[in-house]
């Protein structure tokens, strides 16, 4: 009696760490590219996913007119990005899709994304082209229209995390929206260091 | 909501720019308060985001206290600052992000409500100007019970992620929160 009392008790904590841990193993990283993309970059020039194979990606899906959403992820990325020692952050680039190609012209993102760090890279590209883009990284954005409609004003619901890609092209993880700065760094330090 | 901003914006112009610079003659019935207002709600810390490049839209946070014991609601926020003011706030919708407008901030009596980056805000569309680090505007808050308040918001920097960055001092010094907030 004893005895199986002994093994209820502790059999149970035991066999719930290892249901938790079997969660976390068997999860196999079901994260992966559908495809690359073939966008324009706020220098003007085409970009593709294949002209960064050998250097890894910190990418964000967003738009110029997000007040508070953007800036806060690239607000994020960018503190991040001075936690990394150098030898580490050189190897990171860090990108800023813009989803709104109706009103976010090269000029305007190249303005925008200065602000938040010198190495950040702005790519925007046709509806169509952005779709894809979007699409291969199973991104989701939408446009709102604002109550009346105003062709100016609408908003974009869109994906909020951003995006960690290795030297390879392929997704190492998904940060969440206003994941704490030092986290993101540690957990790209984790995937860089060798 | 936007029915509401209209109105308001409508009764803004016919008005004329007097609300802004002399709140007390708009709303004769609640007086002038900056931060602190006579009816026991207090605006701590208002901020605005930066707006980087030529932006267009901007975010005001701010946090209301009320130490009345009426249960009140922001229900409009106006300034001459953007063609649209709104109540804002957002909803995580698995990893989307959506921003909505929503009708009014309930503010409960004995209670704090943050606007904060991520979350409630106000919603400045269509800014006349970027806003820039270090400068500041009126803006003014209506809110159902204490009335009209006018208070000055400081605009601090762009990549701002939580509110408290250290670059920018806070003007307002932080105010106890009596109910253990
Ligand atoms: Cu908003």
């Amino acid at each position: 009696m004893q005895i199986q009392r002994f093994w209820r008790i502790s059999l149970l904590p035991l066999l719930l760490i290892t249901f938790i841990a079997t969660l976390h193993a068997e999860t196999p990283n079901p994260l992966s590219l559908t495809g690359g993309f073939s966008l324009m970059d706020d220098q003007g020039k085409s970009k593709h996913l294949e002209d960064y194979r050998g250097s890894f990606l910190l990418v964000f899906f967003g738009y110029t007119y997000c007040p508070d959403i953007c800036p806060t992820n690239l607000g994020i990325m960018a503190q991040a990005l001075n936690k990394l020692p150098p030898t580490v952050s050189q190897r990171l680039i860090p990108l800023f899709i813009s989803v709104d190609p109706e009103r976010d012209t090269i000029k305007q993102l190249r303005e925008y994304i200065q602000t938040f760090h010198p190495r950040l890279t702005g790519l925007t590209g046709t509806s169509a082209q952005l779709r894809q883009a979007a699409n291969s990284f199973g991104v989701y954005f939408a446009r709102v229209e604002t109550n009346p409609p105003n062709p100016k004003h609408y908003l974009i619901d869109h994906s909020a995390g951003t995006y960690f890609i290795d030297d390879q092209g392929r997704l190492l993880e998904i940060f969440e929206h206003q994941m704490p700065p030092e986290t993101m760094a540690q957990r790209i330090l984790q995937r860089m260091q060798p | 909501m936007t029915w509401f901003t209209r109105m308001s914006t409508a009764l803004l112009l016919a008005v004329g720019m007097m609300g802004l610079s002399g709140c007390e003659t708009v709303a004769s019935t609640a007086p002038l308060a900056s931060s602190a207002d006579a009816k026991g709600i207090i605006i701590h810390r208002p901020w605005a985001r930066a707006t980087p490049g030529s932006g267009q839209n901007g975010v005001v946070f701010l946090t209301i206290t009320n130490r009345s014991d009426l249960d009140d609601r922001l229900v409009a926020a106006y300034g001459t600052m953007a063609q649209t003011i709104e109540l804002h706030t957002h909803v995580l919708d698995g990893p989307v992000m959506k921003m909505r407008a929503v009708p009014y901030i309930d503010i409960p009596k004995g209670q704090s409500v943050e606007l904060r980056p991520g979350g409630l805000h106000i919603m400045l569309i269509q800014l006349q100007s970027p806003l820039k680090e270090g400068s500041s505007f009126p803006l003014t808050l209506e809110l159902a019970h204490a009335g009209r308040m006018s208070i000055d918001v400081i605009v601090k920097g762009s990549a701002i992620t939580n509110g408290q960055d250290h670059t920018t001092p806070s003007r307002d010094a932080p105010l106890p929160h009596p109910h253990g907030h």
